[in-house]
């Protein structure tokens, strides 16, 4: 029986810690997902068919097939976030640098006795 | 050659302005630069984050050319496409006519200035590529570069016979049009995308290339390749 314990027990710091999240963010989607994902592992780790019900429901034969999907699924949905996220910084971040550039146009001090 | 070379006039020189990006050149900058300069080209360098002696060696050629040489320093590597931004958003405050970018790294004939330059300044074109001679072409890079012309066919619908190109020149109206907002090599098949997108007239002019093992070193190959390829997908699907 630790197994479930265990599970259950991160599942719930998970919750919590998500559950004070949903309260401090304007968009809580995503953390309203993950609550549902614990959520979920709890369901599993005390009742393991439930997970075999849900797999035949998308006509896969195994619960733990299923799990192992929904699992890869997520991993390439996080991914691919992050890449995009990364991508908008990378471009803010070339807006910074450019934007320091034409600021700082660099004058050699002779150019500036010449012009002056 | 039976027509006569096309040789520009001061006046046409002193409307064109050079956007050079600089990445890690410190061997090869100067020469390029100076020889611009010397033929009375006015150009802004935009050293994009290197981490050798670019920038004192850029800093250096201004001393001699200080009514010629602009430099801009990114204070992080953004990459091709983003330092031409740069480069582009600099000369338009500088009010020329035409906008000539070429390669840092001295894989361009100078002389060919006049040649890229020459459809604009007769009125036949609004944006010039220079090709380079795929025959010339070591077997790798004219590889690479077929399936780079190839990608920018089926992905932007633009047929060309060099789209990775670092040699081009443009009008103030058409650059005005064009909005440069990618960081990387694919700059080349985003320039070329934009001035379809806005109609842009677009010709050909051919080019020589000066293939030196040091040339040879940046450009396009396989992995710059397949990032072009992907961020053109991204482009395609989600912009």
């Amino acid at each position: 029986m630790v197994y479930p314990i265990v599970f259950s027990f991160v599942a719930l710091i998970a919750i919590i810690y998500l559950y004070q999240r949903i309260y401090s963010n304007k968009s809580p989607t995503s953390y309203v997902l993950w609550g549902v994902i614990w959520f979920l592992i709890i369901i599993f780790a005390f009742v393991p068919e439930a997970s075999s019900n849900i797999a035949k429901l998308f006509g896969i034969a195994r619960g733990l097939d299923f799990l192992v999907i929904v699992a890869i699924v997520l991993m390439f949905y996080l991914i691919f976030k992050l890449y995009m996220k990364i991508d908008k910084l990378q471009q803010d971040m070339s807006k910074i640098v450019r934007a320091i550039a034409l600021n700082n146009e660099i004058i050699e001090e002779s150019y500036d006795e010449e012009e002056s | 050659m039976a027509q006569k070379e096309f040789l520009m006039s001061d006046e046409d020189k002193a409307n064109t302005f050079m956007v050079i990006p600089a990445y890690n050149e410190e061997g090869r900058v100067q020469p390029v630069i100076e020889s611009i300069a010397e033929r009375g080209f006015k150009m802004v360098v935009v050293n994009d984050g290197s981490t050798d002696k670019t920038l004192e060696k850029l800093i250096e050629s201004q001393k001699k050319y200080p009514n010629n040489i602009f430099i801009l320093n990114h204070v992080i590597n953004q990459g091709m496409g983003a330092a031409i931004g740069t480069g582009i958003d600099a000369v338009l405050k500088h009010n020329p006519k035409y906008i000539v970018n070429l390669d840092a790294d001295g894989q361009h004939d100078i002389d060919d200035i006049d040649k890229v330059c020459e459809p604009l300044i007769k009125g036949r074109a609004d944006a010039v590529i220079g090709v380079r001679p795929f025959e010339d072409m070591p077997i790798t890079k004219n590889f690479a570069n077929t399936v780079m012309n190839i990608l920018t066919r089926v992905f932007y619908g633009v047929n060309v016979s060099d789209s990775q190109t670092g040699f081009r020149a443009v009008t103030a109206e058409a650059l005005e049009k064009i909005e440069m907002n990618v960081q990387g090599y694919i700059v080349a098949s985003e320039f070329l995308r934009q001035f379809k997108e806005n109609n842009i007239k677009l010709e050909e002019v051919t080019i020589t290339t000066i293939y030196t093992p040091e040339t040879q070193e940046k450009g396009t190959n396989a992995i710059v390749g397949l990032k072009i390829m992907f961020n053109m997908i991204k482009h395609l699907l989600f912009e």
